[in-house]
């Protein structure tokens, strides 16, 4: 870049910047230069605020490295098969997570273990809050993989806050508009809801199906098992969770109700449908 | 009104005031405040001692030295004999300049000590272009990511 600074008449200086020119007086050069000069000599250091922060944020998203601990040995493999635990390992290896490691040595064997020690060698030093970042993105892929049936992880509640033990659904203030919707459904015709659980997807009707059993309603439970087919039961079957935090089971009340709307939209626009001719 | 400086990343600077705003780099920031500096007639007299921007350039440098051994290395052995020689004229006898000299090796050093100008006291204007060229290859390494700056304060895995 261009810079030039020179003075003019009447205690300014022209300071030219690239395509820039600035006519300011002395008081105004001096401003910036003082405003320039306590930010150049920061090189190096971040505000103190952004370490807590991220000293913070560790701190809540660290149960989720040893959640792996609790993973079945195939599925770390296939979960870091997927996502790049290089910096993650260098972390585990100066918080000296024993545990862990061992861990991940049955689960990905001698060689890959051999290989992320190169890799981790090879990385420049990262600060916490890339570390973090890290740990987001492995929560990010372990529920991604979840969630197309890859991997089936042991449950753990890291969003919430960690002190607190998890809220079992029945238990939680979500519970009541559950079961409001879910009496709803149980009041509908068999056909109406029959097409309601044909249209609700796989993934989400497992999760509806559990949430019936938690809530113990018998009545719609019942119903489920007669319209929904055994063949059919066996396919939703893997993907039934053994738990679900009273956030998800609503996600899939929403995403429910979503699907009887559309269908009542359909059908009232069904009837209105006039007889005769149209004219556009 | 006054100025407000961002920093922005690790090595740029956003300079503002009412509508007017620009990026500068670390080196443009170095020799934009060693020209205001030198106008503002804020250096001391020339027999009195240095500029200022020798001071903050010495600040920079031992920031540097925070860096872990590997970054360091790597910043000694990619920058050329010249530019080595320049900036250790800047810190002549001090720690500083024993910190960063232990980080090259010895054929290096050797070859540095002995180079004809080693020995001579360094010019401000030649201090300013040794400074702006080291720092443009700190900028590139650091965007490259071979190098990484530590901050003594924080936490780094």
């Amino acid at each position: 870049m261009q810079i030039k600074v020179k003075p003019v008449t009447g205690h300014r200086l022209e300071i030219q910047l690239a395509q820039s020119q600035l006519l300011l007086p002395e008081q105004a050069c001096r401003e910036l230069r003082d405003a320039l000069m306590a930010q150049v000599e920061q090189f190096a250091l971040h505000p103190k605020s952004r370490w807590e922060e991220a000293r913070a944020d560790f701190q809540r998203l660290q149960p989720a490295l040893t959640h792996l601990e609790q993973f079945k040995d195939n599925e770390v493999a296939l979960l870091l098969r997927e996502f790049d635990f290089t910096l993650l390992y260098r972390l585990a290896q100066s918080k000296q997570m024993d545990s862990l490691i061992a861990k991940l040595e049955t689960a990905l064997g001698r060689r890959e273990i051999d290989r992320l020690t190169q890799e981790a060698e090879k990385l420049p030093l990262k600060p916490l809050w890339e570390v973090n970042e890290r740990i987001e993105g492995l929560i990010r892929t372990i529920e991604r993989m979840a969630d197309e049936g890859e991997i089936r992880p042991p449950r753990m509640n890291i969003k919430d806050n960690s002190d607190t033990a998890p809220i079992s659904l029945a238990q939680s203030s979500e519970a009541v508009f559950i079961r409001q919707l879910l009496q709803k459904l149980d009041s509908f015709p068999e056909k109406a809801l029959f097409a309601v659980f044909k249209q609700v997807p796989p993934r989400q009707l497992a999760k509806l199906w559990f949430i019936c059993e938690t809530l113990s309603e018998s009545s719609l439970l019942a119903k489920f098992n007669k319209l929904v087919p055994p063949p059919m039961q066996e396919k939703l079957r893997p993907a039934k969770p053994d738990h679900i935090a009273p956030a998800d089971a609503r996600k899939t009340a929403q995403l429910v109700i979503e699907v009887v709307k559309a269908l009542q939209k359909k059908k009232t626009t069904g009837h209105d449908k006039p007889s005769g001719p149209v004219l556009v | 009104m006054s100025f407000d400086v961002f920093t922005l990343g690790e090595h740029h600077y956003r300079v503002r005031k009412d509508f007017f705003s620009i990026q500068l780099e670390l080196t443009d920031a170095l020799e934009l405040l060693s020209k205001l500096d030198e106008h503002l007639g804020l250096n001391p007299p020339q027999s009195q001692g240095e500029p200022n921007f020798i001071q903050l350039g010495r600040k920079l440098l031992s920031a540097l030295t925070c860096m872990d051994s590997r970054s360091i290395q790597t910043l000694m052995q990619t920058a050329s004999r010249d530019q080595l020689v320049d900036i250790l004229r800047t810190i002549k006898g001090s720690k500083l300049e024993n910190r960063l000299m232990t980080h090259t090796t010895k054929r290096n050093r050797q070859a540095i000590q002995s180079d004809v100008l080693y020995n001579q006291p360094i010019k401000p204007m030649e201090a300013l272009r040794a400074y702006t060229d080291f720092f443009a290859l700190v900028e590139r390494l650091i965007d490259e990511s071979q190098i990484t700056l530590i901050d003594p304060n924080g936490e780094y895995y």
